[in-house]
């Protein structure tokens, strides 16, 4: 695999992780003012390649950037998020700024509120530095036409290839080091998927655990919105800030407040990992390279100390499938079915082809899915709750190329990340090495509910052993 | 103190005075199902209030109930008190029919429905299995294509008992039970005890367990007992409310004592006052309106402050929302039956479920999103009171089987409100009109405040005579 150093362009203080920066801040050995710059001039020099943003909000973030800065200095360091740069997909509301959902059905759409996450991280310190490429509404098909309103995102560790969607411009962001860390949404593996694609953590939390008030819904009863960053400890951090109940989201989930990092430096000794190796005869075959870096990848989990156990799910992958196809179809169309009807020759064909199948879908079948998630969720649960965590495949293959229409279907729903929408337990994608290409390769870590803390933790522990953070794509 | 006195017929007793005479060990239990069976005997061929009896089960645990309080183990005001249960709850050994030819052959449960549990556990005599609708459903029509006959109003044979609780109204009106338990998605408690003048109870949603009901709509099916009296409702919550692990709907938190307002009055109470089911449904019927009217006088009297409100939409829109909900969730439980074996279904199921499984999966979710702002908005208007008194449907029974007045009775009620926002409510007779068919009228309450609930109907039951009188089928 590939061990060549990649020539960069790029100032070294966009490739600090979180938790470097904000030590750095926190010493007054960095001014959140000149990390913001970095970012700023990182974008002007490389987002013609990768196009990772839809707006870049150069005032409000360098406005920011000196209060935080005049804070710190004041001696008033609100916490590890305080003057780190980040950006967000565009369906995340900020008042008074634009959200195009990346459709042109929104492209004049100016938003009244914005969204709890932001408002969180806001409070905890972070400067927002944009919204983030997205696909239509994020959602779609997989297949993609060039048919958008915006350039289409391009993956930085080989520009011809596809970034992971729908959150299309927040893996990008990270690897590329236009955003130090991006906030995607999830509903069948829009967090996972893009971080699969370029190398990075993404975190689908438990269903409830993190609000969505104020961000467009894509399809209520999967929707969850979660961290991409470069480390473990990046995504744990910012996770925490995002976590706790929000009335404004009427599925949040009221429980008390927990500790995401708790055992985060524990290792392994003294856990159970499960593995789910087997996604059913009828689910895609697997590159080779990602068979043997999941393989690699449990051999790691016993050399650290843990036990490893082969569990299985109670369904196929295509069960799991079956119902987040008829859910989101039904539920996509019902956010859309106005526009959809008056506005169609708006839509992008992905969203489009998605609707039409939204149409079609029955009542009864699509109360028959529910119950059916109800079941499968009841019984994957049982069976996790065997073990303290799991190693699960992410996607079968790794980025293709955007002229192999097959393979990009197959990235985005070959993939074992809906599993984890239809049962909400959190799931977070891990980047476990690169393929012979150079692309990388991913993994997913699994957790009981209201566990991501375990999740992190074994994450944190194959980081540290596996040693693959260093690597930045060459650009 | 006096040694009490029997002063009525046992079949006629409610099951506080016949608690209290059993305790005082004036009749026993056994005194009290031979007199139920005798009623049954002589006046079910006219109203068919069950589907299956169990005299010899019924007689069984009347005996063992009569030992038990012999021997100093009275468990309480339920015990040895004879209870029926609509044919779409479980008992052990009997069949569960839902009043529909698709049920045979299906195998006896061989365990209770939560609900008979708990009442068997207080004491309670199971009597048997009542007459429903089948599956607890329909199009609010009467084909007269079900495989038991229709249930029918003792007040007036020739008129419909309401359902889809059809026999449970009837029996306890006529006396063949004491206390009955139904279910009610949208409306099929409080329509029975509005045709047939007695009280009717949907508590708050979650308190009373659906574990062993056969689902009819599983977003809004609550079951809930009809009873002659407001104190007799309060002591079968009493006996059957409570989490249960088994109904994932059940509410968590502590259980009220509903027995607590029932002699609090009224006075000082605030009272909010419907009079309207906004545009786009009949209004009701002018003898229902001087009834209520009346009623809201005796509440006036007793100290109650009564205030003008409305609903926060038009009972339509609420209607709106069930028409979708309920078709599509029973088809979704029957459409198996629905695609092989039609022709064994009753037309009114068959024609609820053609419409069912029609509707696309976007306009269900359309109504269960309209469903969640309504009932919010009915959260917002409900918590300005300590309950509001409305009507229940807009007529009164009508002639079993004949359009249009059968579909009117059970589609023009502001029952529904209450379904979709889960708040508690009642109905409970307010009189008679010039047929001598019972008036009704609807009480509701906020979330959890089912003991006001009672409280208010209890105070209004207590001030007028409607109690006094009992048909003679």
């Amino acid at each position: 695999m590939t061990a060549v150093t990649p020539v960069t362009s790029a100032d070294p203080l966009v490739y600090l992780t979180v938790s470097e920066a904000s030590r750095l801040i926190a010493a007054r050995k960095l001014s959140p003012v000149e990390l913001v710059e970095a970012y700023l001039a990182r974008i002007d020099a490389i987002d013609d390649v990768v196009h990772s943003y839809i707006t870049v909000l150069a005032d409000r973030a360098r406005a920011a950037a000196r209060i935080a800065e005049a804070e710190v200095l004041a001696g008033r360091w609100k916490g590890p998020l305080h003057g780190i740069p980040f950006a967000v997909k565009d369906n995340y509301h900020v008042k008074g700024v634009k959200t195009t959902g990346g459709s042109r059905l929104m492209l004049d759409y100016v938003a009244d509120e914005t969204s709890t996450a932001i408002e969180k991280l806001e409070a905890a310190g972070a400067i927002l530095l944009g919204k983030l490429n997205t696909w239509e509404y994020g959602t779609g098909t997989g297949e993609i036409y060039h048919d958008l309103p915006f350039p289409l995102a391009r993956n930085p560790w080989n520009p011809a290839r596809h970034t992971g969607g729908s959150s299309t411009g927040a893996g990008v962001a990270v690897a590329a080091g236009t955003a130090m860390f991006a906030l995607g949404s999830d509903t069948g593996g829009s967090v996972r998927l893009p971080a699969a694609a370029t190398g990075v953590y993404g975190m689908k939390a438990t269903y409830g655990l993190m609000s969505r008030a104020g961000c467009l819904p894509n399809c209520w009863s999967l929707d969850v919105v979660g961290p991409l960053t470069w480390t473990a400890e990046d995504n744990a951090t910012v996770a925490q800030v995002m976590a706790g109940y929000d009335p404004r989201d009427p599925q949040s989930a009221d429980v008390p407040s927990y500790d995401l990092m708790a055992g985060f430096d524990m290792g392994l000794k003294g856990l159970t990992i499960g593995v789910v190796r087997d996604l059913g005869a009828d689910a895609p075959s697997m590159d080779p390279d990602i068979v043997t870096k999941l393989a690699e990848t449990e051999v790691l989990l016993s050399e650290l100390g843990a036990t490893v156990v082969e569990i299985a799910l109670p369904a196929p992958l295509s069960k799991y499938r079956s119902v987040t196809g008829t859910i989101n179809w039904a539920e996509s169309l019902s956010i859309h079915e106005q526009d959809f009807m008056e506005r169609s020759h708006l839509m992008g064909k992905a969203l489009k082809d998605k609707m039409t199948s939204g149409f079609t879908v029955r009542a009864v079948d699509y109360v028959a899915a529910t119950r059916y998630r109800r079941q499968l969720a009841v019984t994957t649960d049982a069976v996790i709750r065997t073990v303290d965590a799991v190693l699960a495949p992410c996607t079968f293959i790794t980025a293709p190329t955007f002229e192999d229409q097959e393979r990009l279907v197959k990235f985005t729903f070959g993939s074992a990340t809906s599993i984890f929408n239809v049962t909400g337990h959190p799931a977070i994608s891990i980047p476990t090495g690169f393929d012979r290409d150079g692309m990388p390769t991913s993994a997913q870590i699994v957790g009981r509910y209201f566990d991501e803390a375990t999740t992190y933790r074994v994450a944190r522990a194959l980081e540290k052993a596996a040693g693959t953070r260093g690597l930045r794509p060459a650009l | 103190m006096n040694a009490p006195v029997v002063a009525k017929a046992l079949h006629h007793l409610t099951a506080a005075e016949a608690s209290r005479l059993i305790a005082a060990k004036a009749i026993s239990p056994v005194d009290l199902v031979k007199a139920l069976l005798a009623r049954i005997e002589a006046v079910e061929p006219r109203i068919a209030s069950y589907i299956t009896l169990d005299a010899e089960a019924a007689l069984a645990a009347a005996r063992r109930a009569e030992a038990e309080i012999a021997a100093g183990r009275w468990k309480g005001p339920m015990h040895g008190i004879p209870f029926a249960v609509k044919d779409n709850y479980d008992a052990a050994g009997l069949p569960t029919t839902a009043g529909s030819r698709l049920s045979e052959g299906w195998p006896r449960p061989d365990r209770d429905a939560a609900l008979v549990a708990r009442m068997k556990a207080a004491g309670a005599v199971l009597m048997g299995k009542l007459a429903t609708w089948e599956f607890g459903t329909g199009n609010g029509g009467e084909y007269f294509d079900l495989p038991y006959p229709s249930a029918r109003n003792p007040w007036h044979l020739d008129h419909f008992p309401g359902g889809s609780s059809s026999g449970a109204g009837t029996a306890v009106a006529a006396g063949t039970v004491t206390v009955a338990l139904g279910s009610d998605t949208t409306g099929s408690v409080r329509l029975p005890a509005a045709a047939t003048g007695v009280v009717g109870v949907k508590g708050t949603h979650g308190l009373l367990s659906k574990s062993g009901i056969l689902a009819n709509c599983y977003s809004m099916d609550i079951p809930g007992p009809l009873t002659w009296t407001v104190e007799d409702s309060a002591l079968v919550m009493n006996a059957v409310a409570g989490h249960d692990p088994g109904d994932p709907t059940s509410l968590t938190g502590p259980v009220p004592d509903f027995r607590v307002g029932l002699k609090q009055g009224v006075a000082g109470l605030r009272i909010g006052v419907i009079r309207s089911f906004g545009p786009g449904m009949a209004p009701p019927d002018a003898d229902l309106v001087a009834a209520f009217e009346a009623g809201l006088a005796v509440l006036a009297d007793l100290g109650a402050v009564l205030i003008e409100t409305d609903f926060p939409a038009p009972v339509a829109d609420f209607y709106a929302c069930t028409r979708i909900i309920g078709p599509v969730e029973s088809a979704t439980i029957h459409e198996r039956e629905l695609r092989e074996m039609p022709d064994r279904m009753g037309f009114a199921l068959r024609d609820k479920l053609m419409f069912g499984a029609q509707v696309r999966a976007v306009d269900y979710i359309a109504a269960q999103r309209r469903r969640r702002v309504l009932a919010a908005a009915m959260t917002a208007m409900m918590a300005r009171f300590d309950a509001v008194v409305t009507f229940g449907a807009a007529h009164a029974a009508p002639r079993l089987g004949v359009e249009p007045g059968m579909t009117a009775f059970t589609t023009d009620t502001a029952l529904v409100p209450f379904n979709i926002s889960g708040h508690p409510s009642l109905v409970q007779c307010t009189g008679f009109n010039a047929a001598g068919l019972p008036l009704h009228w609807q009480i509701a309450a906020p979330h959890r405040a089912d003991p006001t609930l009672l409280r208010v109907a209890a105070a209004y039951e207590a001030a007028t005579p409607w109690r006094d009188r009992r048909p003679e089928p």
